[in-house]
């Protein structure tokens, strides 16, 4: 426990100037230098939602609005609260050069169970595991107790029964969700394939900044490849290149 | 370690280090060991080519000795290694023999080195029949020299060589002034086998190595040529009083393979430290000792509202600046400003340089300024306090450059995104676990099922308490007993006895209150519980026999108590079947 604590504490140290100097680096307007001071951080195995966030910040600042959402994107599934993230999250979206459909389409796009998409996987099964507590207390003091007491710690354990089916019924598409995979694809226009391989035929056209779900991947001819879902159902292959996993 | 082992690890270390530095340029040197001889003797000319590094490539060229006749050669290559110092020597020695008599002279000997040309100056010889003994010539050398070096070291230390000094650029200082300490060796000869210096501890000093604190150069001592090797320090005195530094210490071999360990150490010296002025000292004195200035300079492009703008201010100059750990900055008008980077750095001239750079992010349109900011410090030279200060900048915020495009047409300036953070939390433990989240999902579950596991194994657990408790029952009643048959004790009371241990066995055992009820009542209740004929008859005697001798005054032989103990046991046995 110990050496791994000082571990731990190793890689933050570095991984804490390598987030100081990335600031600095924006702050002074050199996005490009924060950024790799940032990939640096994230290299140093901490990959926290602040980095993501400072990250989305100076791809925003480049322009690279895909690259943008990506590293929001990646800043929320760790942080799922922060306003900050999802307020530059909107920005980024809503400056993106699309048609109106285009827009419906990125604004729609896999948002997850609402309520659920709040909180982190950890965050959930810890809510989970405190709500269950009281109810099994109540279950334990109601075989233990006789008469009239008995009868109302029944009636406690049933509304807390209830709760905790509530929660863990959410706490299950928390984790259904969390199974699933998504991406960003990065490229302005970019052509889905039908396989994996760039003389496969188009299978869909879409558009950089949009949230695919990812179902397969697979290495073909010296590149790896993704098999998405687009919102709207479309399926298609992109290559690595084109698509930041979240 | 061996001594050939030793001179194989100096040859390696002196090997290792002068591949890593440089050439400069060489000194090259010319001598005679003589230059007045007879016809039938000798003298030996040696041309020494020195340079700083190990880029020695080349041969000098030797004039033809049209006057002399060479009787040997002899060539040698030598490493010199002092700390952080590695020289080249290239020696040529040549044994000549004059041809002729009279005033001889041996051409200027030349060498290129890298696309320059050095030489040497013509040496004179005077070859004569007497032969007359003459003081050695000087060697004459005319490239290479440094044109200034240090003063002279005393004129006592002349006639040794090697030979070190240690000076201080001040003797008198104060509290937090930095002085310097010079460490020099003088040689002859660039080549020194495994040398080794000690500096002083500097106790009562902070001390610093500042870059390029090493160096080398030739001076002239004398008409003599001496190899200087120059090691500073920079040192700090944290109190006032009266400190003494140490000799420091130089060892060396006086030969790469067979010489002694020699070891020769400087004077010591004496420092003092005076405090700093209690008056006149002004308010936010920043502790900085010695003479500096100060500019400041903002960065070279156009400051606009919400986008950051670099300022510089740097304090350059002779001294300590180290207990400066920032400046007071005055306040500027719609300007939210970040302190972002601090470095301090020494010249070759041992120089302080201090940079405070500050981000500036105007927050409004309009003309701006930065009144001068200034540094207090103890100046040594006056012997006072004084003040540096940048000259004001004033410079005008644009509008902001980010104007809302979408899809090439103009629109509003949109307000810019959120800040970055400029915190970071660092998780202490990786995330959750797959196998963890599913022990977590599914435990409540196992809590669940366990309640009436629970409730079975209570119940379980009570059944085996009334077991053991009948257990209990039998095992008390044949304790009982055994006591019963070795007490010394009256038929009455033995009669007692066993019944009350009858009894309480009954009522543990049968949950039979044996003591409420007729004796018939009793038989009939163990005939109901499956209670055998034998055994029946057996506590019928045992409970008319009870009767009889508690209740009158019959006598018990010791025959009868033992058959009493037999049928009790038997009845035990028999009513212990029983469910």
């Amino acid at each position: 426990m110990i050496p791994t604590c000082f571990l731990l504490i190793t890689i933050a140290s570095g991984a804490l100037e390598a987030f100081k100097s990335g600031n600095d680096l924006y702050l002074a307007g050199n996005y490009q230098g924060a950024i790799a001071a940032y990939e640096s951080a994230v290299a140093e195995s901490s990959q926290t939602a602040e980095i993501f966030y400072n990250m989305g910040n100076a791809y925003y600042k480049l322009g690279d609005k895909p690259r943008a959402i990506l590293y929001y994107e990646k800043s929320l599934s760790l942080s799922p609260r922060s306003m900050d993230a999802r307020s530059n999250l909107k920005r980024a979206k809503d400056e993106l050069t699309l048609t109106d459909e285009e827009k419906l389409l990125v604004s729609e796009s896999f948002r997850g169970t609402p309520v659920v998409n709040r909180f982190t996987l950890d965050e959930s099964s810890i809510i989970f595991f405190w709500a269950y507590i009281p109810f099994t207390l109540f279950l334990f003091l109601t075989v233990s107790f006789q008469g009239k007491w008995r009868q109302r710690l029944t009636a406690g354990s049933v509304l807390l029964l209830f709760i905790t089916l509530i929660l863990g019924f959410l706490l299950l598409m928390r984790y259904l969700d969390s199974r699933n995979k998504y991406g960003i694809l990065l490229v302005q226009r970019i052509e889905l394939r039908e396989g994996p391989e760039n003389t496969a035929p188009p299978a869909a056209t879409s558009f950089g900044g949009l949230k695919a779900r990812l179902s397969e991947s697979l290495d073909a001819h010296g590149e790896t490849w993704h098999k998405v879902e687009l919102p709207n159902g479309q399926t298609g292959w992109v290559k690595d290149s084109s698509l930041g996993i979240i | 370690m061996t001594r050939i082992g030793k001179i194989v690890g100096v040859f390696a270390i002196i090997l290792i280090c002068a591949s890593l530095s440089a050439g400069d340029e060489p000194l090259l040197t010319a001598k005679v060991d003589k230059t007045a001889l007879s016809p039938d003797d000798s003298l030996t000319l040696t041309v020494t080519i020195t340079t700083e590094g190990t880029s020695l490539s080349g041969e000098p060229e030797i004039p033809p000795l049209e006057d002399f006749e060479i009787m040997n050669t002899y060539q040698s290559t030598n490493f010199s290694m002092l700390p952080g110092q590695v020289s080249m020597v290239r020696i040529i020695s040549l044994v000549l023999k004059p041809r002729k008599t009279g005033a001889l002279t041996i051409p200027a000997i030349k060498f290129k080195f890298k696309g320059k040309e050095w030489s040497t100056s013509p040496i004179s010889v005077n070859v004569s029949a007497g032969g007359a003994p003459a003081a050695p010539t000087l060697p004459r050398t005319t490239q290479g020299l440094p044109q200034k070096g240090p003063s002279l070291p005393p004129s006592e230390n002349i006639t040794r060589d090697p030979f070190i000094e240690a000076v201080l650029n001040k003797t008198t200082c104060y509290v937090n002034e930095s002085i310097i300490y010079t460490f020099r060796l003088y040689s002859k000869r660039t080549t020194w086998a495994d040398t080794n210096l000690i500096p002083p501890s500097f106790k009562g000093f902070i001390v610093e190595e500042p870059p390029g604190n090493k160096s080398s150069r030739f001076v002239a001592i004398g008409d003599e040529p001496y190899h200087l090797e120059e090691v500073q320090y920079l040192l700090i005195p944290v109190s006032q009083g009266r400190f003494e530094i140490e000799p420091a210490k130089f060892s060396y071999l006086t030969d790469f393979f067979f010489g002694d360990r020699n070891t020769i150490k400087t004077k010591a010296l004496e420092v003092s430290v005076l405090p700093l002025p209690d008056e006149a000292k002004p308010q936010g004195f920043s502790g900085a000792v010695g003479n500096f200035s100060a500019t400041a300079t903002m960065e070279k492009k156009p400051a606009r509202v919400d986008e950051p703008l670099g300022l510089s201010v740097s304090i350059i100059g002779d001294g300590n600046l180290k207990p400066v750990a920032g400046l007071e900055l005055p306040k500027i008008a719609n300007t939210r400003v970040y302190p972002s980077k601090i470095t301090e750095a020494r010249t070759p001239e041992l120089n302080v340089r201090k940079v405070f750079e500050y981000l500036l992010i105007p927050e409004k349109e309009g003309s701006l300024s930065i009144e001068p900011i200034c540094l207090s410090f103890f100046d040594p030279g006056k012997g006072s306090f004084s003040r540096s200060c940048t000259q004001p900048i004033a410079f005008i915020a644009e509008a902001s450059g980010k104007t809302g495009t979408r899809g090439g047409v103009s629109g509003p300036t949109a307000p810019d995104i959120q800040p970055i953070s400029l915190k970071m939390d660092i998780p202490l433990r990786h995330p959750m676990s797959r196998n963890t989240f599913l022990i977590l999902l599914f435990s409540p579950w196992i809590l669940i099922v366990s309640v009436p596991a629970f409730r079975s194994i209570r119940i379980l657990i009570d059944k085996d308490g009334e077991k053991a408790q009948k257990r209990r029952a039998m095992t008390e009643f044949r304790k009982g007993l055994k006591a019963l048959s070795r007490a010394d004790i009256a038929p009455k009371e033995f009669f007692s006895e066993a019944h009350k241990l009858l009894s309480y066995y009954m009522e543990r055992r049968l949950g039979l209150k044996a003591g409420g009820m007729t004796h018939e009542e009793l038989l009939r209740r163990l005939s109901e519980l499956g209670c055998r004929e034998n055994a029946l008859s057996l506590l019928k005697n045992f409970l008319v026999r009870s009767d009889a001798v508690r209740f009158s005054t019959a006598e018990l032989r010791d025959e009868d108590r033992g058959k009493t103990i037999s049928g009790l046991l038997s009845l035990i046995s028999e009513l212990d079947r029983l469910p």
